[in-house]
């Protein structure tokens, strides 16, 4: 017994051996003074001062009560930080990439029908109709006439997200949207 | 399992209502508290009650301990709060973040602070279980003179002391063990005497 508690000091216990020694140890005060005489010795060959305030200490707490169950139940069924974090992270790229692959669905369907009418009419490309045609998406065929148009909503848009009360979403949907039509641009 | 693995089950079963638990994690680091608490309260029967303090202090603040840090690192910072809260009630000065750091704490000179915090009382017992000690190791033989060195001085583990050794781990263990236990047969005299007494 006293080799395994002289193992479990040096990180050779499993869980199960230390959970079943630590309970004999909480029983058993003789097998506790050989955990206090091997602290003892590495404490001396390492050159730590001498002390004992144990019996002081174990003296005092006679008078505290023992803490409850419910503190230790309480915080394993806490959720772990790290969890709750992956979720959120996770959270936030699938409302962003639903954001952008709607949009990207929409819009490069939009740009696929213009781009299919301007192909209809070739002699006539910069039209007045194939201009009303093409909007304010961004068909490199007639955009001769659209980037300011373009530039300017975008620069309303970014405007209204800074002064915009919505925080996090709107941003984000408006970031998307942006970044979506560049990319149609291109 | 690691050290502070076993330090957070412990804390688990205090936090369980085992107070003999708490006891075991008191034999653990008390005298690296009393050591740390002496380079701020000089005088050494005062350090010893602040360390005092500080332990009480932690068993009652120990529902909220999380684990997100080690439990000496949590021990540490309620020893040296308790330790400033100590000298600020004396009227005295706490010394500064920047006056005292935590790297002052446990690399200040062995020599110099063994002198400052023993009371005359608990410096016999130091010199008597240093003696103690060192009688024994020279007693030991050479394999478990080295694995206990290896260990507890160097602080390798049981696998680089088997690599080191050139034996299985196995036998790491045995002689370790082996070790502490003859090493524990000379001190028995002096634990019993110092039992129920401040040393």
């Amino acid at each position: 017994m006293q080799e395994r508690i002289s193992a479990m000091m040096d990180d050779q216990a499993s869980a199960q051996e230390v959970d079943a020694l630590l309970q004999q140890l909480a029983q058993d005060e003789a097998l506790g003074q050989h955990w206090e005489t091997y602290q003892l010795i590495g404490d001396a060959l390492r050159g730590q001062p001498q002390g004992d305030i144990r019996a002081r200490v174990s003296a005092c707490l006679v008078a505290e009560p023992a803490h409850s169950v419910a503190v230790e139940q309480s915080r394993r069924n806490r959720p772990k930080r790290w969890a709750m974090s992956l979720a959120a992270s996770l959270a936030a790229i699938a409302m962003v990439g639903g954001l952008a692959l709607h949009l990207g669905v929409l819009l490069p369907s939009e740009s696929a029908s213009q781009i299919a009418v301007l192909e209809q009419s070739p002699a006539a490309p910069s039209t007045p109709q194939s201009m009303s045609i093409a909007g304010t998406a961004s068909v490199p065929k007639a955009s001769s006439e659209e980037p300011p148009q373009t530039s300017a909503m975008q620069e309303h848009r970014l405007a209204h997200e800074q002064v915009s009360s919505a925080p996090m979403m709107s941003s984000i949907a408006g970031y998307a949207r942006l970044v979506v039509s560049e990319g149609a641009a291109r | 399992m690691t050290d502070r693995e076993l330090d957070q089950q412990l804390v688990e079963r205090v936090q369980r209502g085992d107070k003999r638990a708490f006891d075991l994690l008191v034999s653990k680091y008390q005298r690296r508290l009393i050591r740390l608490v002496s380079r701020l309260v000089k005088d050494p029967s005062e350090a010893e009650d602040v360390a005092q303090d500080a332990f009480i202090r932690a068993y009652r603040a120990l529902p909220n301990f999380r684990g997100d840090s080690a439990f000496y690192t949590w021990l540490y910072r309620i020893g040296l709060n308790t330790a400033k809260n100590h000298l600020v009630s004396q009227g005295r000065k706490a010394p500064t973040a920047t006056e005292f750091s935590s790297e002052d704490a446990e690399q200040r000179d062995d020599g110099e602070l063994l002198r400052d915090i023993n009371t005359p009382e608990s410096l016999m017992m130091s010199r008597q279980v240093g003696e103690a000690v060192n009688s024994a190791m020279d007693s030991l033989g050479e394999d478990l003179k080295t694995a206990i060195t290896l260990r507890e001085i160097e602080g390798l583990s049981y696998e680089e002391i088997a690599s080191a050794m050139n034996c299985p781990v196995g036998t790491v263990r045995s002689r370790i063990f082996r070790a502490r236990d003859a090493i524990a047969a000379r001190l028995k005299p002096l634990i019993d005497s110092g039992n129920n007494k401040r040393w």
